[in-house]
């Protein structure tokens, strides 16, 4: 797995303050949302130096002064912890899970490589997509379906989120095609449109494109 | 007849772990003089996984009907096949777990599956209540999976369910087609549907478009099971996105295959996913030309395509064969006894039509069709298999026709007889062996 932290793999935190404000800077890329009535605390000075002193953060690398100078694998330790504590294991198992490890073994922990490669957010192509079904006013696959429904005058102008995107993050294209299908029906193609791989598919596509519209014209 | 590897395709990994391909024809030899139809059976069979390498790791989202409808016994049995699958889990697997009626509940979000004793409590409080909010749930299942997604695991939401989705999005179609886009994003879907109750029109194309299994659990007390092989499935799955691509011979025409597997726009058949020893048997029925005795010829080529489980998205794997035959007078062919493989996987297949021509026939209110469909395809199988009639995987097969049969006789309990054929024709067309 490529270390995506780089940046940081070379850096040096002088003092507890220095590595606490780093992993607080970088707790929400690594740390998911906190579940229901857990109480979410950033880390600070104050956890780096308790969890020194019971071992889940290796000694420091060396002294700058009175200051203590940690490392990228410090950073990686307390990440860790907090990743496991927002999943609720207790102490013993966190450390059980941290002490000891070496930087590969902590990213791999944290998904270093896979949260990286995400769009901002850590988001990714298949929760993008999930989320985009979940939007109000959904129906079917968010693609740019939302587009052309948006064109009537009844239907809510909704914001168009690209959930086509895959794991690469392709920028979405902005060139769309127009075709006239038939007289008052137009089908509006973005460039990036993938069509589906297999006939059945295709055929759903086209029933949903039939009950999309008789929909509207019954409500109409 | 030969099946020879392709030298031209070049190979990407060793060959002990990719899957093999054993193409037989009813008779080793073609009857020359003649064209014909010809039955060609391909076995394709995934490599064993070697004992020390680690099984892929898991990353399951449990999704759960908790509607009034599972009150009682169905609810109690969910409970424990679930808490079994957090014990199957290794620590660093991932599980979550959504319970839904018209209300969807996160009540395990995506967590190693460390704490069992904390995640199984959660479980056991599960209570049926309301309504049945399908399509919501399941988005929200894949959400969980999907936010710790990780290339070379295996990704999938499991969801169980005993009733219709009732509550939000509704239409088959629709979500069908999404289970299929959030399969492409590396999200499958498995679909367990519980009594008699649930639309198997669902929930079966759901999971093969899913890139999952269907599974139809009759009996509460099945539920166990059916949860220990869908897992036993997850850690044995060594390939995915599999697909074979027929291209015939001079002469030869691909007329028919049997498994009825969906069709890319490239003309390549979806096949399932590749599990560690097991074996899948394709059927193509073959047009093949006249040529003389002695003669050689190659009749297809076939080529195989899968994405190795574990490895990244974009390492697709290619194995390429061909298959010639080889032509004999009449007399010579007629020396050598049939293959029974062949004779026994083209009557599973045929029966597996059959079976969704009786779904069609019931659909149209006629039970005497459905019935007289059912007993026909019986009896076609037993005179075809006769000379091996003590066979046990036939004597099942026969006894499942029998069964129906009798239950479309009694015209009783009609809506599990349909989900019984829909089952036995989704399972027949993508039988694996084991060993």
């Amino acid at each position: 797995m490529t270390k995506r932290l780089d940046l940081e793999s070379g850096r040096k935190y002088v003092g507890a303050v220095e590595l606490a404000d780093e992993a607080a800077r970088l707790v929400g890329r690594f740390v998911p949302r906190q579940e229901r009535g857990s109480v979410s605390e950033l880390p600070d000075e104050r956890m780096v130096r308790y969890y020194s002193s019971g071992g889940l953060i290796s000694p420091p690398e060396g002294r700058q002064g009175t200051a203590a100078v940690y490392g990228y694998l410090h950073l990686l330790q307390l990440l860790a912890i907090k990743r496991l504590q927002a999943e609720h294991l207790p102490i013993k198992k966190i450390k059980e899970l941290v002490e000891g490890k070496t930087e590969t073994d902590l990213e791999q922990l944290l998904e270093v490589g896979e949260r990286a490669q995400r769009p901002e957010k850590g988001g990714n192509a298949a929760r993008e997509y999930l989320e985009s079904l979940l939007a109000p006013g959904a129906r079917g696959p968010a693609r740019s379906s939302r587009q052309s429904l948006s064109l009537q005058a009844e239907a809510p102008v909704l914001q168009v989120r690209d959930s086509t995107s895959h794991y690469s993050a392709a920028p979405p294209s902005s060139d769309w095609t127009r075709i006239v299908v038939d007289e008052g029906l137009e089908l509006h193609i973005r460039g990036d449109y993938r069509l589906a791989e297999v006939l059945k598919d295709r055929q759903r596509l086209a029933r949903r494109m039939v009950n999309e519209i008789e929909r509207r014209i019954k409500h109409s | 007849m030969k099946v020879e590897e392709d030298k031209s395709d070049r190979l990407m990994v060793s060959r002990d772990n990719r899957p093999s391909i054993e193409a037989v024809t009813e008779r080793p030899l073609l009857v020359a003089g003649r064209e014909q139809n010809i039955d060609l059976l391909m076995r394709i069979t995934a490599p064993e996984v070697g004992g020390s390498k680690a099984r892929p790791h898991l990353n399951i989202g449990v999704v759960l009907d908790r509607s009034g409808s599972m009150q009682g016994e169905k609810m109690a049995h969910a409970r424990r096949a679930a808490a079994y699958c957090v014990d199957q889990l290794m620590a660093d697997d991932r599980i979550s777990v959504i319970i839904f009626d018209n209300v969807v509940e996160t009540i395990v979000p995506s967590r190693l599956a460390e704490a069992k004793e904390a995640i199984k409590e959660r479980i056991t409080s599960i209570r049926a209540r309301n309504s049945t909010a399908l399509h919501e749930a399941w988005v929200k299942g894949g959400i969980e999976v999907s936010e710790h997604l990780r290339e070379g695991a295996i990704n999938r939401v499991l969801l169980i369910t005993d009733g219709l989705a009732n509550v939000g999005e509704t239409n088959v179609d629709t979500i069908v087609s999404q289970a299929a886009e959030v399969a492409t994003r590396g999200v499958s879907t498995s679909t367990i549907g519980i009594g008699a109750d649930f639309n198997e029109d669902l929930l079966i194309p759901m999971a093969e478009a899913g890139g999952g299994n269907a599974w139809h659990v009759r009996e509460p007390g099945e539920m166990e099971r059916i949860f220990a092989t869908e897992l036993k499935g997850l850690i044995a799955q060594v390939g995915h996105t599999v697909s074979l691509g027929l291209t015939p011979g001079d002469g030869v025409k691909v007329r028919d295959v049997l498994n009825d597997f969906e069709v890319t726009h490239t003309g390549r058949y979806k096949l399932p996913n590749l599990l560690a020893g097991a074996s899948l048997d394709v059927v193509a029925r073959l047009q093949v030309p006249a040529m003389a005795a002695g003669r050689r010829h190659k009749i297809l080529d076939l080529r195989l395509a899968w994405n190795p489980q574990g490895a990244p998205g974009s390492d697709r794997q290619t194995l390429g064969s061909s298959v010639t035959v080889e032509y004999a007078d009449a007399a010579d062919v007629e020396r050598h006894p049939g293959d029974e493989r062949v004779t026994k996987a083209v009557q599973f297949l045929m029966a597996a039509r059959a079976r969704r021509e009786a779904i069609r026939q019931l659909d149209s209110g006629d039970i005497v069709a459905a019935r007289a469909t059912v007993a026909g395809t019986a009896q076609l199988m037993a005179d075809a298999c006769a000379a091996y009639s003590d066979d046990l995987e036939l004597r099942g097969q026969l006894m499942d026709l029998n069964e129906l049969e009798q239950e479309l006789a009694r015209e009783g309990d009609l809506k599990t007889s349909r989900k019984k054929l829909s089952y036995q024709a989704y399972n027949l067309a993508r039988q694996s062996k084991r060993g």
